[in-house]
Protein backbone atom coordinates (compact mmCIF):
# COMPACT_ATOMS: atom_id res chain seq x y z
CA UNK A 1 0.00 0.00 0.00
CA UNK A 2 1.45 3.59 -0.75
CA UNK A 3 2.25 6.06 1.79
CA UNK A 4 1.18 9.69 1.46
CA UNK A 5 3.42 12.48 2.35
CA UNK A 6 0.48 14.39 4.46
CA UNK A 7 -3.07 13.05 5.23
CA UNK A 8 -4.99 15.12 3.54
CA UNK A 9 -8.62 12.85 3.98
CA UNK A 10 -8.02 10.91 7.03
CA UNK A 11 -8.98 13.60 9.16
CA UNK A 12 -12.27 13.97 7.55
CA UNK A 13 -12.52 9.99 7.47
CA UNK A 14 -12.48 9.48 11.25
CA UNK A 15 -14.46 12.76 12.36
CA UNK A 16 -17.29 12.69 8.91
CA UNK A 17 -19.61 12.73 11.40
CA UNK A 18 -18.52 16.40 13.26
CA UNK A 19 -17.75 18.03 10.19
CA UNK A 20 -20.98 17.65 8.15
CA UNK A 21 -22.63 18.70 10.97
CA UNK A 22 -20.65 21.92 11.25
CA UNK A 23 -21.11 22.20 7.00
CA UNK A 24 -24.82 21.66 7.59
CA UNK A 25 -25.15 23.98 10.10
CA UNK A 26 -23.99 27.04 7.91
CA UNK A 27 -25.60 26.08 5.33
CA UNK A 28 -28.63 25.68 6.92
CA UNK A 29 -28.10 29.44 8.99
CA UNK A 30 -28.16 31.18 5.56
CA UNK A 31 -25.07 33.83 7.02
CA UNK A 32 -22.69 32.87 4.76
CA UNK A 33 -20.40 36.21 4.87
CA UNK A 34 -20.24 37.30 8.13
CA UNK A 35 -21.62 35.39 11.15
CA UNK A 36 -21.38 34.22 14.70
CA UNK A 37 -18.95 31.37 13.28
CA UNK A 38 -16.39 33.49 11.94
CA UNK A 39 -16.14 35.53 15.14
CA UNK A 40 -16.30 32.61 17.68
CA UNK A 41 -13.39 30.98 16.19
CA UNK A 42 -11.57 33.90 15.92
CA UNK A 43 -12.15 34.10 19.73
CA UNK A 44 -11.73 30.46 20.58
CA UNK A 45 -8.39 29.94 18.25
CA UNK A 46 -7.16 33.53 20.15
CA UNK A 47 -7.74 31.90 22.99
CA UNK A 48 -6.20 28.84 22.54
CA UNK A 49 -2.91 31.06 21.94
CA UNK A 50 -3.07 33.21 24.87
CA UNK A 51 -3.76 35.89 22.75
CA UNK A 52 -6.66 38.98 23.00
CA UNK A 53 -7.63 39.17 19.24
CA UNK A 54 -7.80 37.17 16.37
CA UNK A 55 -8.93 37.82 12.69
CA UNK A 56 -9.79 35.27 10.05
CA UNK A 57 -8.55 35.74 6.69
CA UNK A 58 -8.57 33.95 3.71
CA UNK A 59 -4.97 32.56 3.26
CA UNK A 60 -1.90 33.10 5.71
CA UNK A 61 -0.24 35.02 3.05
CA UNK A 62 -3.54 37.93 3.53
CA UNK A 63 -2.29 37.75 7.41
CA UNK A 64 0.82 38.16 6.16
CA UNK A 65 0.24 41.15 4.11
CA UNK A 66 -2.40 42.64 6.21
CA UNK A 67 -0.52 42.55 9.15
CA UNK A 68 2.78 44.14 7.58
CA UNK A 69 0.02 46.64 6.40
CA UNK A 70 -0.81 47.29 9.62
CA UNK A 71 2.39 48.05 10.93
CA UNK A 72 2.86 50.95 8.48
CA UNK A 73 5.01 48.76 6.27
CA UNK A 74 5.16 50.41 2.80
CA UNK A 75 7.27 51.71 -0.20
CA UNK A 76 11.28 52.43 0.90
CA UNK A 77 10.45 50.27 4.19
CA UNK A 78 12.86 46.63 4.40
CA UNK A 79 11.69 43.40 6.00
CA UNK A 80 14.05 40.91 7.46
CA UNK A 81 13.17 37.40 6.47
CA UNK A 82 14.73 34.21 5.67
CA UNK A 83 15.17 32.39 2.26
CA UNK A 84 13.91 28.92 3.00
CA UNK A 85 10.31 29.52 2.49
CA UNK A 86 7.25 29.98 0.37
CA UNK A 87 6.58 32.74 -2.01
CA UNK A 88 3.92 33.87 -0.25
CA UNK A 89 6.27 34.89 2.31
CA UNK A 90 7.93 37.41 0.23
CA UNK A 91 4.95 38.09 -1.68
CA UNK A 92 3.36 39.25 1.12
CA UNK A 93 6.13 41.64 1.69
CA UNK A 94 6.72 42.93 -2.04
CA UNK A 95 3.31 43.50 -2.15
CA UNK A 96 2.98 46.40 0.41
CA UNK A 97 5.77 47.84 -1.73
CA UNK A 98 8.53 47.21 1.01
CA UNK A 99 12.00 45.73 -0.03
CA UNK A 100 12.07 41.86 1.68
CA UNK A 101 15.99 40.99 2.97
CA UNK A 102 17.34 37.96 3.25
CA UNK A 103 19.24 36.16 6.36
CA UNK A 104 20.90 33.18 6.75
CA UNK A 105 19.54 30.29 9.04
CA UNK A 106 20.47 28.40 12.00
CA UNK A 107 21.67 24.77 10.50
CA UNK A 108 19.94 22.55 13.74
CA UNK A 109 16.56 24.28 13.63
CA UNK A 110 16.52 25.93 10.16
CA UNK A 111 14.57 28.59 11.51
CA UNK A 112 15.93 32.02 11.28
CA UNK A 113 19.47 32.79 13.20
CA UNK A 114 19.27 35.63 15.76
CA UNK A 115 22.91 36.31 15.31
CA UNK A 116 22.50 37.08 11.41
CA UNK A 117 19.89 39.63 12.26
CA UNK A 118 21.54 42.60 13.04
CA UNK A 119 23.70 42.62 10.24
CA UNK A 120 20.93 43.16 7.97
CA UNK A 121 19.11 45.95 9.69
CA UNK A 122 19.37 49.23 8.17
CA UNK A 123 17.73 52.62 8.55
CA UNK A 124 15.01 51.37 6.63
CA UNK A 125 14.29 48.10 8.11
CA UNK A 126 11.00 48.15 9.79
CA UNK A 127 9.77 44.48 10.65
CA UNK A 128 11.58 41.19 11.02
CA UNK A 129 9.53 38.52 9.46
CA UNK A 130 10.54 34.75 11.53
CA UNK A 131 9.18 31.91 9.93
CA UNK A 132 8.73 28.78 12.38
CA UNK A 133 9.89 26.31 10.06
CA UNK A 134 8.32 22.73 9.83
CA UNK A 135 6.26 23.01 13.46
CA UNK A 136 9.54 24.52 15.43
CA UNK A 137 9.11 27.91 16.77
CA UNK A 138 12.13 30.10 16.09
CA UNK A 139 14.45 31.30 19.18
CA UNK A 140 11.66 33.90 19.85
CA UNK A 141 13.71 35.93 22.86
CA UNK A 142 16.71 37.08 21.31
CA UNK A 143 14.82 38.12 17.84
CA UNK A 144 12.43 40.00 20.29
CA UNK A 145 15.64 41.87 21.95
CA UNK A 146 17.15 42.97 18.80
CA UNK A 147 13.35 44.26 17.77
CA UNK A 148 13.28 46.40 20.61
CA UNK A 149 16.47 47.87 20.65
CA UNK A 150 15.91 49.48 16.78
CA UNK A 151 12.43 49.67 17.17
CA UNK A 152 11.08 46.59 14.71
CA UNK A 153 7.73 44.93 14.48
CA UNK A 154 8.07 41.28 15.08
CA UNK A 155 5.62 39.21 12.33
CA UNK A 156 5.92 35.80 12.74
CA UNK A 157 4.67 32.86 10.18
CA UNK A 158 3.02 30.55 11.85
CA UNK A 159 2.05 28.83 8.90
CA UNK A 160 3.29 25.44 9.62
CA UNK A 161 3.39 26.15 13.37
CA UNK A 162 -0.49 26.52 14.68
CA UNK A 163 -0.01 24.95 18.49
CA UNK A 164 3.65 25.21 18.41
CA UNK A 165 5.12 26.63 22.44
CA UNK A 166 8.25 29.11 22.92
CA UNK A 167 8.65 28.69 26.64
CA UNK A 168 5.80 26.64 27.54
CA UNK A 169 3.24 29.37 25.84
CA UNK A 170 2.10 29.26 22.76
CA UNK A 171 1.81 33.05 22.56
CA UNK A 172 5.58 33.49 23.21
CA UNK A 173 5.90 32.08 19.59
CA UNK A 174 3.84 34.84 18.04
CA UNK A 175 5.89 38.16 18.25
CA UNK A 176 3.63 41.24 17.69
CA UNK A 177 1.54 39.48 15.06
CA UNK A 178 1.28 36.17 14.20
CA UNK A 179 0.13 34.89 11.08
CA UNK A 180 -1.54 31.35 10.71
CA UNK A 181 -2.76 29.45 7.88
CA UNK A 182 -5.50 26.81 7.95
CA UNK A 183 -5.92 25.76 4.50
CA UNK A 184 -5.71 21.86 4.13
CA UNK A 185 -3.00 19.47 5.17
CA UNK A 186 -1.67 21.43 7.87
CA UNK A 187 -1.66 21.20 12.04
CA UNK A 188 -5.15 22.71 11.80
CA UNK A 189 -6.49 22.78 8.02
CA UNK A 190 -10.01 23.32 6.48
CA UNK A 191 -11.46 21.96 2.79
CA UNK A 192 -9.94 25.23 1.34
CA UNK A 193 -8.02 28.52 2.03
CA UNK A 194 -7.82 29.96 5.51
CA UNK A 195 -6.00 32.42 7.74
CA UNK A 196 -5.95 34.19 10.85
CA UNK A 197 -3.61 36.92 12.35
CA UNK A 198 -3.32 37.18 15.99
CA UNK A 199 -1.89 39.86 18.01
CA UNK A 200 -2.19 41.14 21.90
CA UNK A 201 -2.11 44.80 20.11
CA UNK A 202 -5.73 46.36 20.06
CA UNK A 203 -4.55 48.98 17.76
CA UNK A 204 -3.21 46.74 15.14
CA UNK A 205 -6.10 44.26 15.75
CA UNK A 206 -7.88 47.02 14.67
CA UNK A 207 -6.36 47.87 11.91
CA UNK A 208 -6.51 44.68 10.24
CA UNK A 209 -10.10 44.07 10.15
CA UNK A 210 -10.74 47.34 8.71
CA UNK A 211 -8.21 46.27 5.91
CA UNK A 212 -9.53 42.65 6.15
CA UNK A 213 -13.46 43.66 5.90
CA UNK A 214 -14.41 46.09 3.09
CA UNK A 215 -17.38 46.98 5.14
CA UNK A 216 -17.88 45.80 8.32
CA UNK A 217 -19.04 48.48 10.57
CA UNK A 218 -20.30 50.94 8.03
CA UNK A 219 -23.74 49.76 7.62
CA UNK A 220 -26.41 52.64 9.42
CA UNK A 221 -29.34 51.09 10.37
CA UNK A 222 -32.60 51.46 11.73
CA UNK A 223 -34.74 49.38 14.25
CA UNK A 224 -38.28 49.09 12.67
CA UNK A 225 -40.17 46.92 14.65
CA UNK A 226 -38.48 43.33 14.58
CA UNK A 227 -36.62 44.77 11.21
CA UNK A 228 -33.13 45.69 10.77
CA UNK A 229 -33.35 48.44 8.65
CA UNK A 230 -30.50 49.63 6.71
CA UNK A 231 -30.50 53.11 6.23
CA UNK A 232 -27.25 53.73 3.97
CA UNK A 233 -23.30 52.73 4.10
CA UNK A 234 -20.41 55.01 4.88
CA UNK A 235 -17.02 53.53 3.40
CA UNK A 236 -14.21 55.51 5.95
CA UNK A 237 -11.26 53.13 4.34
CA UNK A 238 -10.69 51.00 1.70
CA UNK A 239 -9.85 46.76 2.79
CA UNK A 240 -9.27 44.00 1.06
CA UNK A 241 -12.04 41.81 1.28
CA UNK A 242 -9.56 38.82 2.60
CA UNK A 243 -12.11 37.69 4.98
CA UNK A 244 -12.31 34.47 6.43
CA UNK A 245 -15.90 32.51 5.29
CA UNK A 246 -17.82 30.75 7.97
CA UNK A 247 -17.78 27.57 6.07
CA UNK A 248 -14.11 27.30 6.82
CA UNK A 249 -14.57 28.98 10.20
CA UNK A 250 -17.58 26.51 11.46
CA UNK A 251 -15.27 23.42 10.08
CA UNK A 252 -12.00 25.00 12.15
CA UNK A 253 -14.19 25.47 15.19
CA UNK A 254 -15.00 21.37 15.51
CA UNK A 255 -11.45 20.65 14.70
CA UNK A 256 -9.81 22.69 17.08
CA UNK A 257 -11.21 21.03 20.15
CA UNK A 258 -9.31 17.60 18.63
CA UNK A 259 -5.89 19.68 18.02
CA UNK A 260 -3.92 19.01 20.62
CA UNK A 261 -4.97 14.97 20.35
CA UNK A 262 -3.33 15.63 16.88
CA UNK A 263 -0.07 17.18 18.27
CA UNK A 264 0.33 14.92 20.98
CA UNK A 265 0.05 12.07 18.38
CA UNK A 266 2.43 13.52 15.90
CA UNK A 267 5.14 14.17 18.82
CA UNK A 268 4.74 10.21 19.37
CA UNK A 269 4.95 9.52 15.85
CA UNK A 270 8.62 11.65 15.81
CA UNK A 271 9.51 10.21 19.08
CA UNK A 272 9.05 6.52 17.28
CA UNK A 273 10.45 7.73 14.12
CA UNK A 274 13.50 8.71 16.20
CA UNK A 275 13.74 5.28 17.71
CA UNK A 276 13.28 3.57 14.57
CA UNK A 277 15.94 5.68 12.54
CA UNK A 278 18.71 6.37 15.51
CA UNK A 279 21.13 4.35 14.05
CA UNK A 280 21.46 5.47 10.49
CA UNK A 281 23.03 8.20 9.39
CA UNK A 282 20.21 10.39 9.27
CA UNK A 283 20.56 14.27 10.94
CA UNK A 284 17.17 14.07 12.54
CA UNK A 285 14.67 17.05 14.20
CA UNK A 286 16.28 19.43 16.60
CA UNK A 287 13.78 20.33 19.56
CA UNK A 288 15.68 23.01 21.72
CA UNK A 289 14.61 22.70 25.51
CA UNK A 290 12.85 25.52 25.29
CA UNK A 291 10.16 24.53 22.14
CA UNK A 292 7.51 22.71 22.00
CA UNK A 293 8.07 21.04 18.46
CA UNK A 294 4.28 20.11 16.67
CA UNK A 295 5.86 18.20 13.68
CA UNK A 296 3.69 19.65 10.98
CA UNK A 297 6.53 17.97 9.28
CA UNK A 298 9.38 15.48 10.15
CA UNK A 299 12.94 16.66 8.49
CA UNK A 300 15.53 14.18 7.90
CA UNK A 301 18.76 15.12 6.48
CA UNK A 302 21.01 12.87 4.00
CA UNK A 303 23.40 12.69 2.03
CA UNK A 304 22.51 11.17 -1.26
CA UNK A 305 18.71 13.04 -1.08
CA UNK A 306 17.34 12.73 -4.41
CA UNK A 307 18.60 8.66 -4.29
CA UNK A 308 17.12 8.53 -0.88
CA UNK A 309 13.55 10.00 -2.44
CA UNK A 310 13.67 7.72 -5.21
CA UNK A 311 14.02 4.76 -3.24
CA UNK A 312 11.64 5.37 -1.16
CA UNK A 313 9.23 6.44 -4.13
CA UNK A 314 9.83 2.99 -5.42
CA UNK A 315 8.32 1.67 -2.44
CA UNK A 316 5.02 3.97 -2.72
CA UNK A 317 6.63 6.39 0.12
CA UNK A 318 6.20 9.75 -0.36
CA UNK A 319 8.30 12.34 0.79
CA UNK A 320 7.95 16.09 0.79
CA UNK A 321 10.73 18.64 -0.83
CA UNK A 322 11.12 21.87 0.61
CA UNK A 323 12.38 25.26 -0.48
CA UNK A 324 14.47 24.01 -3.61
CA UNK A 325 15.86 26.25 -4.56
CA UNK A 326 15.78 28.43 -2.05
CA UNK A 327 14.24 31.95 -2.69
CA UNK A 328 17.40 33.58 -3.47
CA UNK A 329 18.04 31.22 -6.18
CA UNK A 330 14.59 31.59 -7.56
CA UNK A 331 14.05 32.80 -11.45
CA UNK A 332 11.85 35.61 -10.13
CA UNK A 333 14.37 37.36 -7.90
CA UNK A 334 16.85 37.19 -10.17
CA UNK A 335 17.68 40.63 -10.38
CA UNK A 336 17.97 41.51 -6.87
CA UNK A 337 21.52 40.72 -6.50
CA UNK A 338 21.42 37.13 -4.69
CA UNK A 339 24.39 34.66 -5.94
CA UNK A 340 24.49 30.74 -4.80
CA UNK A 341 26.96 30.82 -2.06
CA UNK A 342 25.22 33.46 -0.13
CA UNK A 343 23.51 31.60 2.31
CA UNK A 344 25.78 28.56 2.50
CA UNK A 345 23.87 27.09 5.28
CA UNK A 346 20.13 27.46 3.76
CA UNK A 347 21.92 26.02 0.28
CA UNK A 348 22.86 22.78 1.92
CA UNK A 349 19.90 22.36 4.04
CA UNK A 350 18.25 22.97 0.56
CA UNK A 351 20.46 19.68 -0.52
CA UNK A 352 19.86 17.05 2.16
CA UNK A 353 16.65 17.71 3.70
CA UNK A 354 13.56 15.72 2.81
CA UNK A 355 10.44 15.22 5.41
CA UNK A 356 8.89 12.07 5.98
CA UNK A 357 5.02 11.24 6.07
CA UNK A 358 3.86 12.82 9.33
CA UNK A 359 0.29 12.94 10.11
CA UNK A 360 -1.69 11.95 13.38
CA UNK A 361 -2.92 8.80 11.58
CA UNK A 362 0.40 7.24 10.59
CA UNK A 363 0.02 3.69 11.76
CA UNK A 364 3.03 1.92 13.22
CA UNK A 365 2.45 -0.69 10.23
CA UNK A 366 3.53 2.62 8.11
CA UNK A 367 6.37 3.60 10.17
CA UNK A 368 7.85 0.17 10.39
CA UNK A 369 7.56 0.25 6.41
CA UNK A 370 9.31 3.88 6.26
CA UNK A 371 11.83 2.79 8.44
CA UNK A 372 12.57 -0.50 6.69
CA UNK A 373 12.71 1.46 3.20
CA UNK A 374 15.19 3.77 4.93
CA UNK A 375 17.51 0.62 6.04
CA UNK A 376 17.51 -0.42 2.55
CA UNK A 377 19.26 3.29 1.00
CA UNK A 378 20.60 4.74 3.93
CA UNK A 379 24.09 4.19 5.29
CA UNK A 380 24.58 2.91 9.10
CA UNK A 381 25.82 5.73 11.27
CA UNK A 382 29.52 6.15 11.58
CA UNK B 1 -44.71 36.11 8.05
CA UNK B 2 -41.59 38.07 7.72
CA UNK B 3 -40.75 37.96 4.21
CA UNK B 4 -37.07 38.48 3.88
CA UNK B 5 -35.12 40.42 1.15
CA UNK B 6 -32.68 37.73 -0.02
CA UNK B 7 -33.55 34.04 1.04
CA UNK B 8 -29.90 32.15 1.02
CA UNK B 9 -31.44 28.97 2.70
CA UNK B 10 -34.65 28.76 0.67
CA UNK B 11 -32.13 28.41 -2.41
CA UNK B 12 -30.02 25.63 -0.87
CA UNK B 13 -33.45 23.84 0.44
CA UNK B 14 -34.71 23.78 -3.32
CA UNK B 15 -31.72 21.81 -4.38
CA UNK B 16 -30.52 20.40 -0.86
CA UNK B 17 -29.18 16.94 -2.54
CA UNK B 18 -27.33 18.36 -5.25
CA UNK B 19 -25.59 20.69 -3.11
CA UNK B 20 -24.81 18.47 -0.32
CA UNK B 21 -23.55 15.56 -3.20
CA UNK B 22 -21.22 18.04 -4.63
CA UNK B 23 -19.88 18.72 -0.95
CA UNK B 24 -19.59 15.09 -0.32
CA UNK B 25 -17.66 14.36 -3.54
CA UNK B 26 -15.02 17.39 -2.80
CA UNK B 27 -14.26 16.32 0.76
CA UNK B 28 -14.04 12.80 -0.21
CA UNK B 29 -11.55 13.88 -2.92
CA UNK B 30 -9.00 14.62 -0.63
CA UNK B 31 -7.95 17.55 -3.24
CA UNK B 32 -9.19 21.32 -1.63
CA UNK B 33 -7.36 23.27 -3.74
CA UNK B 34 -7.04 23.41 -7.96
CA UNK B 35 -9.32 20.46 -8.49
CA UNK B 36 -11.46 19.25 -11.14
CA UNK B 37 -14.54 21.06 -9.98
CA UNK B 38 -12.48 24.62 -9.75
CA UNK B 39 -11.45 23.57 -13.50
CA UNK B 40 -14.61 22.30 -14.39
CA UNK B 41 -16.30 25.15 -12.90
CA UNK B 42 -14.05 27.53 -15.07
CA UNK B 43 -15.19 25.95 -18.10
CA UNK B 44 -19.00 25.62 -17.53
CA UNK B 45 -19.44 29.16 -16.68
CA UNK B 46 -17.16 30.59 -19.51
CA UNK B 47 -19.39 28.70 -21.81
CA UNK B 48 -22.45 29.66 -20.18
CA UNK B 49 -21.19 33.16 -20.97
CA UNK B 50 -20.38 32.66 -24.16
CA UNK B 51 -16.59 33.09 -23.40
CA UNK B 52 -13.26 30.90 -24.78
CA UNK B 53 -11.66 31.64 -21.21
CA UNK B 54 -11.94 31.57 -17.48
CA UNK B 55 -10.10 31.98 -14.67
CA UNK B 56 -11.83 31.41 -11.02
CA UNK B 57 -10.64 33.76 -7.75
CA UNK B 58 -11.25 34.19 -4.75
CA UNK B 59 -13.97 37.11 -4.71
CA UNK B 60 -15.25 40.04 -7.08
CA UNK B 61 -12.47 42.30 -6.01
CA UNK B 62 -9.82 40.11 -6.96
CA UNK B 63 -11.26 39.59 -10.24
CA UNK B 64 -11.33 43.19 -10.75
CA UNK B 65 -8.10 43.81 -9.61
CA UNK B 66 -6.61 40.73 -11.42
CA UNK B 67 -8.15 41.70 -14.78
CA UNK B 68 -6.63 45.51 -14.52
CA UNK B 69 -3.33 44.08 -13.07
CA UNK B 70 -3.39 41.52 -16.53
CA UNK B 71 -3.99 44.92 -18.52
CA UNK B 72 -0.85 46.19 -17.31
CA UNK B 73 -3.31 49.39 -15.24
CA UNK B 74 -1.50 51.05 -12.40
CA UNK B 75 0.11 54.22 -11.05
CA UNK B 76 -0.30 57.06 -13.12
CA UNK B 77 -3.34 55.48 -15.46
CA UNK B 78 -6.71 56.63 -15.00
CA UNK B 79 -9.39 54.16 -15.00
CA UNK B 80 -13.32 55.65 -15.83
CA UNK B 81 -16.24 53.79 -13.88
CA UNK B 82 -19.38 54.68 -12.58
CA UNK B 83 -20.05 55.50 -8.89
CA UNK B 84 -23.76 53.85 -8.27
CA UNK B 85 -21.81 50.66 -7.44
CA UNK B 86 -20.19 48.14 -4.85
CA UNK B 87 -17.28 49.88 -3.06
CA UNK B 88 -14.90 46.77 -4.11
CA UNK B 89 -14.52 48.33 -7.94
CA UNK B 90 -13.09 51.57 -6.68
CA UNK B 91 -11.15 49.46 -4.30
CA UNK B 92 -9.68 47.11 -7.23
CA UNK B 93 -8.57 50.49 -9.08
CA UNK B 94 -7.58 52.17 -5.82
CA UNK B 95 -5.55 48.90 -5.15
CA UNK B 96 -3.12 49.26 -8.17
CA UNK B 97 -2.64 53.22 -7.92
CA UNK B 98 -4.71 54.13 -10.56
CA UNK B 99 -6.85 57.15 -10.42
CA UNK B 100 -10.29 56.75 -10.27
CA UNK B 101 -12.75 58.76 -12.71
CA UNK B 102 -16.11 58.99 -11.39
CA UNK B 103 -18.94 59.01 -14.13
CA UNK B 104 -22.77 59.46 -13.84
CA UNK B 105 -25.16 56.58 -15.21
Amino acid sequence: MPIPWLGYKQDYEQHRETINGAIQRVIESGAYQRGEEVSAFECEFAEYCGVSHGIGTNSCYAAMFLSLLACGVGPGDEVITVPNTDITTTAAISHTGAQFVWTEIDGRTYNIDPKRIEEKITKKTKAILPVHLYGLPADMDPIMEVARAHRLWVITDNALAVGARYKEEKQSAIGHMGCFSFVYGKGLGTYGDAGMVLTNDAKLAERVRQLNLYHDGTMQTETVGKTQLLTGFRYESEGYYTRLIPLHAAVLREKLKILDSWIAKRREIAQFYAQLLGDLSLILPYEPVKCEHVYRNYTVRVAKRDYVRRELAKRGIETGLHYVPPLHLQPVYRNRGYNAGDFPITERVAKELITLPMYPELTEGQLLEISKALHACVSPAS
Amino acid sequence: MAVLWMDHKAQYLSIKEDVDTALRRVIESGVYILNDDVTGFEQEFASYCGMAYGISVNCGLDAIRSALLALGIGEGDKVITVDNRCPSVALAIDHMRANLSESHY
